[in-house]
């Protein structure tokens, strides 16, 4: 009795052994592909079109050291990306960032895409603190589209853009961030 | 019994949704959609043959006394193997079917197949029987989903089919529609699997 009670649970161990050994291959397959799925369903297509018209998707920086480098010495940085269509095509470059002058309740956070040959794509504002109805309106595309097709090689300066009407804080803060995406990006991804 | 037989007998005489009506879980749930059905009915034919393969295999390897927890291991390995594979190769399909991917493990078929048949059939007999009983939900899901989603959606596919002015019936998509439709079908297969009889 006591020899068939062991017979019983060796196989029993040993099924759910080799299943579990099965499984564990196969969920280290898959993972890498099932959390791009993930991050891809979780970017919102309304962000990726206004900031890189076509792209699908945007993956960090395979050179981490790079975004280590760019973090280090400037502390406003987020992330580097890059932008890719449907078919795995690089569309350009993708900085989000912080803004590096405050706004008038805080930083707003950016995407700022940058064509292969340097321009802005398009901005988005991720998060801001802006008064709503006010300052809320910078991350409309009414004011967000003036910088497509800026030429990315210098710093936008105040002259060159028309700040919203009643919002000069959030407007100038929204443009740091800009700046400071063209500052990296002309740096280290041109 | 020869092969054809076998076949035949899941798809039609003891086809798992029209006649024995297990795992209707599943079925009522997830059969808004030509798309999903087909998508469970693959899935369901993956893990039944599956575990129908390793079963017949390790029948005489496993005990009669724990042949239940072991049929449990294995069908939950097949599904959990669908159930990674889906989620990284088919992902909209994936999010369509949510939970009831993982609910293949307690769906009825699996195990009565692992019981009644591969524990004790030859390989052979059960892969067969699997692809039997798994073509027979397949062919019920698909049956139903496509009148649920012409009904409901007035589309199939996806395409539309019925024109622009048809006003979707909206139950069609519901569980009350689904349990409704699911009734008629039964209805209509057993009137013409008796007629044929008489």
């Amino acid at each position: 009795m006591k020899n068939n009670f062991v017979k019983l649970v060796s196989i029993l161990f040993i099924i759910a052994a080799v299943s579990a050994g099965i499984l564990a291959w196969l969920n280290d397959t898959t993972k890498d592909i099932i959390a791009q799925n993930e991050a891809m369903a979780s970017m919102d297509p309304a962000i990726l079109e206004a900031v890189m018209p076509g792209s699908v998707m945007f993956y960090d920086f395979e050179d981490t050291a790079l975004i280590d480098t760019v973090k280090a010495e400037n502390n406003k940085i987020i992330n580097l990306m890059t932008a890719v269509d449907a078919s795995d095509n690089e569309l350009g470059k993708v900085v989000r960032t912080w803004s590096t002058v405050k706004g008038f309740n805080g930083d707003m956070e950016l995407y700022v895409g940058f064509t292969s040959d340097g321009q802005i794509s398009g901005v988005s504002v991720i998060s801001h603190q802006e008064t709503s109805g006010v300052g809320s309106k910078t991350a409309e595309p009414a004011f967000t589209e003036q910088f497509i097709g800026k030429d990315a090689s210098s710093e936008i300066s105040y002259s060159d853009y028309d700040a919203v009407t009643g919002a000069t804080y959030s407007s100038e803060s929204f443009l740091s961030a800009v700046n400071n995406a063209i500052k990296v990006y002309s740096d280290y991804l041109k | 019994m020869n092969k054809l037989q076998i076949f035949n007998n899941g798809v039609t005489k003891e086809n798992p949704i029209l006649v024995q009506q297990v795992g209707m879980c599943a079925t009522l749930a997830i059969t808004t959609s030509l798309l999903n059905g087909i998508g469970m009915g693959v899935a369901v034919i993956a893990v039944l043959t599956g575990s129908n393969i390793v079963i017949s295999l390790l029948r005489k390897f496993i005990p009669d006394e724990v042949r239940i927890p072991a049929f449990i291991i294995v069908i939950a390995a097949f599904t959990t193997i669908i159930d990674l594979l889906m989620h990284a190769y088919t992902f909209e399909l994936y999010k369509a079917l949510g939970v009831f991917i993982p609910l293949i493990v307690v769906n009825c078929i699996i195990l009565a197949r692992a019981e009644a048949f591969a524990s004790k059939n030859s390989l052979s007999d059960s892969i067969i029987d699997g692809l039997g009983m798994g073509v027979g939900y397949l062919v019920a899901m698909i049956l139903l989903s496509s009148i649920r989603e012409i009904l409901g959606n007035g589309t199939i596919l996806g395409f539309r089919i019925l024109p622009e002015a048809y006003e979707p019936m909206m139950m069609a998509v519901q569980p009350p529609g689904a349990f409704i439709l699911l009734g008629l079908l039964i209805g209509i297969v057993n009137y013409v699997s008796r007629s044929k009889k008489a």
